[in-house]
């Protein structure tokens, strides 16, 4: 695997023994500790006691999901079970506020309440608090995430900024995707399905443990599917040839060191290879290598819950066609160091206090000999204030200094030297959520934060394609987006139903919008097109949703949202000129139900997802730049069926968009309808 | 100790609050339900000892009352022979509140009936022996460490001063997720 040149030692066993070196350190520290106390978050068992799931992902403080100061919807093992999905976007769908746009059988873009574009950059994604978003091109390529879907807990999807506690890119949402925990739940598994469209899939799960001191996961999975075969739009390009595929193993094993203190080691490989639309709207084939190390001290003490993390994320991704002809090859290094504390003080107050380093890096590409990095240095704390049984205020801050730099060489008649990337800057990001328990159905939650985007390498620079006529490049002055987002939200019980309801109102505003292109430089050769920032957003909307279980078998879900979105861009990027409107593109109405049916052997379920319509964003022809195309309105439908034999075996056929044989949901290739039938093997 | 406008402590607000909500919904003065029993036994699993394996379960009764001595064996045919809850069994034992001293119970599970509590915060001091009660009241007092009820809502209501007294210690993630005074 390529590695990211940069000035200093960058071996795959130096950063490991690096990540060793200061976790084993920070056990020592821990350990240390003057008192003991007991355990780490068991969800599990604390699900139990409380009869609801519970998060960290809302303060970073533990808490039960009725009790959070966010909007957070929690997607539990049963759901993802239910939803008869072979991929996380598959179980995502049936969630109101996430947009998806489907490119291919693997290659979909996910946000959360609107503003979705090829490789979406708004959504922060995690595995157990470690970043799957791919920092140098601010995108999530969900077949590079190394779990299997049997492996996951539940899927924690925060809405609105979480930038506070989470960092940089949380500026729509989150969605921190909870494993099982091998000390605490043993689960084993083995599912082969296959399908239309070529598709054949394999994983296993196998949880080992040695007493109660020690306990392993190993998950591996395999696919390999042929793309959509609807037609390409001419201006997106010629659909490439390979099929696509998935190979990947994790690990995770847990170390009870003491009663008190647990060491928890992850590490990851994936080979992908997917058809998809990148930023430009073209189509292409992307290969993905990514491999992940994990190291994660928790220990208990009097002095509260501290963590201490250090992880390394590397993925690299080559694609086949690109721009302007040009394949690309970025090779990308995250290196995260973390600690953190959250305790209590007093009855009413807990905290969270935490320090983060961390160092990206990538090459640039397809100019070769450079790199772009961006450290960042950041603190964060929390305060949960309770100021009465059914009253509590939450304020939470985060400040990032972000050092940019450049190494190495620069093309010749580059607009720019390395010096051009020496910029510090600080970043504020904030969360605050007041929570008031009006009595004991009614819960009212009032929410304002704000997240900060930042533009990604590639677009500070790690991208220099030349050819003859016009040079492509980033800018190391191009400015965040400033996300702030306002929301009060309403949640009740309907005992009548047997039904929750969650009322929420939003409003949002982004301001500094960047778009991959909009501006030139001219040199004395070709000029160079590079990204800006073109403008501000608006939104405000309204989600209403209600769920519930009838009759003890069935289990349903309607909820409907209504957003509206309006922008005020520089006049070269009005109306999808440029590649980037959320305007046009976001969808007013959206409606999404579920009903389900189980008993004894049997599960039945079925999910719809209304789209009202919307438009989106082909490449202009002839010019840099795209233009917009009208997209109806869709009805998805979603189902399967389920016959478990006994306590190991489990037949299952699930379809998604089954209503047509193709239909169109994006400015892409029409989606086809996918029927997939499993065999899942418990042990 | 911060105090309210009013004249009263946000802390002792917060509690008055909580009694205020239990009160309405008929709670404060709750027999044990099996949930309750369930929040009870599977809350000693996030002790820094955990209770766990067969434990005897002493259920705390006033002599004097007859109402209480009902509840009490109402709960120990509850308990039947033994409850398992997640990783500990409670096999139930009658134990009058004047009888304290020579028990050998693990835990205690006082009884509503029971007016005057303050023996059972005498009997488990510094012998890291819980109390659970579905009293709230007994838990303002101090008479009893640990509170719960399971409806309208799941509650778990801990007087830190009583369980510090128990010699109690409870996880980090346990407190940041129940209400303590």
């Amino acid at each position: 695997m390529k590695r990211p040149n940069r000035d200093r030692p960058c071996t795959p066993g130096g950063w490991a023994r690096h990540i060793v070196s200061r976790a084993t350190g920070a056990l020592l520290l821990l350990a240390s500790s003057p008192t003991i106390l007991a355990q780490s978050v068991d969800y599990g068992a604390l699900e139990q006691l409380f009869s609801e799931p519970v998060t960290t992902s809302a303060t970073g403080s533990p808490q039960r999901a009725s009790k959070v100061p966010a909007n957070m919807e929690i997607i539990t093992a049963e759901d993802i079970r239910r939803s008869g999905a072979r991929d996380i976007p598959g179980v995502l769908r049936h969630i109101v506020d996430v947009d998806l746009l489907q490119w291919g059988t693997d290659d979909t873009d996910v946000s959360v309440r609107g503003y979705n574009q090829a490789y979406s950059q708004r959504l922060l994604v995690l595995i157990n608090g470690r970043q799957v978003y791919a920092d140098y091109y601010s995108f999530t390529p969900w077949s590079t995430l190394p779990i299997e879907l049997a492996s996951i807990r539940q899927i924690e999807v925060v809405k609105g900024p979480s930038s506070a506690l989470f960092g940089l890119n949380a500026v729509d949402g989150v969605i921190n995707i909870i494993t099982y925990n091998p000390l605490y739940d043993d689960k084993d598994a083995v599912v082969v399905a296959g399908g239309t469209q070529n598709l054949t899939q394999e994983s296993a799960v196998a949880t080992f443990k040695l007493d109660d001191w020690a306990a392993a996961r190993i998950s591996a999975g395999n696919r390999s599917d042929s793309d959509f075969s609807t037609v390409v739009p001419a201006t997106m390009g010629t659909r490439p040839q390979p099929d696509n595929t998935r190979t990947a193993v994790d690990f995770d094993g847990v170390i009870r060191v003491t009663d008190t203190v647990q060491l928890r080691f992850e590490a990851s490989h994936v080979n992908a290879g997917q058809f998809e639309v990148d930023p430009g709207y073209l189509v292409d084939f992307s290969t993905f290598v990514a491999n992940s190390v994990t190291a994660r001290v928790l220990a208990d003490t009097s002095l509260g819950l501290w963590e201490a993390s250090a992880y390394e994320n590397q993925i690299e991704q080559r694609t086949l066609q690109a721009i302007l002809g040009v394949p690309l090859d970025f090779a990308n290094r995250l290196a995260v160091f973390k600690i953190q504390d959250v305790f209590k003080l007093g009855a009413d107050h807990a905290f969270r206090a935490a320090v983060e380093y961390r160092s990206d890096v990538v090459d640039t590409s397809s100019f070769e000999g450079g790199a772009i990095s961006n450290d960042v240095l950041s603190a964060s704390g929390m305060w949960d204030w309770s100021l009465t049984h059914s009253l509590s205020v939450t304020t939470a801050a985060r400040i990032d200094r972000l050092t940019l730099a450049r190494t190495g060489t620069v093309p010749i008649g580059y607009p720019f030297t390395n010096s051009d990337w020496n910029r510090v800057s600080d970043e504020i990001s904030y969360n605050l959520g007041l929570v008031w328990q009006l009595d004991d159905l009614d819960v009212i939650r009032a929410l304002a934060g704000r997240g900060v985007l930042v533009p990604n390498l590639v677009e500070l620079g790690a991208l220099v394609i030349q050819s003859p006529n016009l040079n492509l490049t980033g800018v190391p002055s191009l400015n965040p987006t400033d996300v702030k987002n306002y929301e009060l939200d309403w949640d009740r019980p309907i005992s009548q139903l047997h039904a929750q309801f969650r009322a929420s109102v939003f409003y949002k505003d982004t301001a500094n919008i960047f778009d991959v292109s909009g501006a030139f430089i001219l040199t004395s050769g070709a000029p160079y097109s590079v990204p800006t920032n073109i403008g501000e957003s608006y939104a405000h909307g309204l989600t209403l949703g209600l769920k519930g279980v009838i009759l003890d078998n069935w289990r349903w879900g309607l909820s409907y949202r209504l957003e509206e979105v309006s922008e005020q861009l520089a006049s070269f990027a009005q109306d999808g000129r440029q590649f980037t409107d959320y305007d046009h593109s976001t969808p007013k109405h959206l409606v999404v139900t579920n009903l389900g049916w189980a008993r004894g052997r049997w599960e039945i379920d079925g999910y719809a997802r209304y789209q009202s319509a919307t438009a989106g964003l082909l490449p202009a022809v002839g010019a840099v730049g795209t233009t917009l195309v009208p997209l109806p309105q869709y009805v998805a439908l979603d189902a399967r069926v389920a016959y478990q034999l006994d306590k190991a075996w489990t037949f299952a056929a699930s379809g998604q968009d089954l209503a047509h044989a193709q239909q169109r949901q994006t400015e892409g290739p029409n989606v086809e309808r996918q029927l997939m039938g499993s065999v899942t093997f418990n042990f | 100790m911060k105090v309210h406008p009013c004249g009263i402590s946000r802390r002792r607000l917060r509690v008055f609050l909580l009694f205020c909500t239990a009160f309405a919904s008929g709670a404060a003065h709750a027999e044990f339900t099996l949930s309750d029993l369930q929040i009870a036994g599977r809350a000693l699993g996030f002790l820094d000892k955990p209770v766990q394996g067969q434990v005897t379960a002493g259920i705390v009764y006033s002599p004097a009352n007859p109402q209480s001595l009902r509840e009490a064996e109402a709960l120990k045919d509850m308990l039947g022979d033994g409850l398992r809850i997640g990783n500990v069994t409670l096999r139930p034992v009658l134990i009058a509140v004047t009888d304290l001293q020579h028990s050998t119970a693990a835990l205690f599970l006082l009884t509503g009936g029971v007016e005057n509590a303050a023996p059972v915060a005498e009997a488990v001091r510094g012998r890291r022996i819980p109390c659970i009660t579905t009293d709230l009241a007994k838990v303002k007092s101090g008479s009893c460490a640990i509170g719960v009820r399971s409806q309208p809502k799941i509650e778990i209501l801990v007087n830190r001063n009583a369980a510090t007294g128990s010699d109690l210690k409870f996880s980090a993630v346990f407190r940041m997720m129940i209400t303590e005074m």
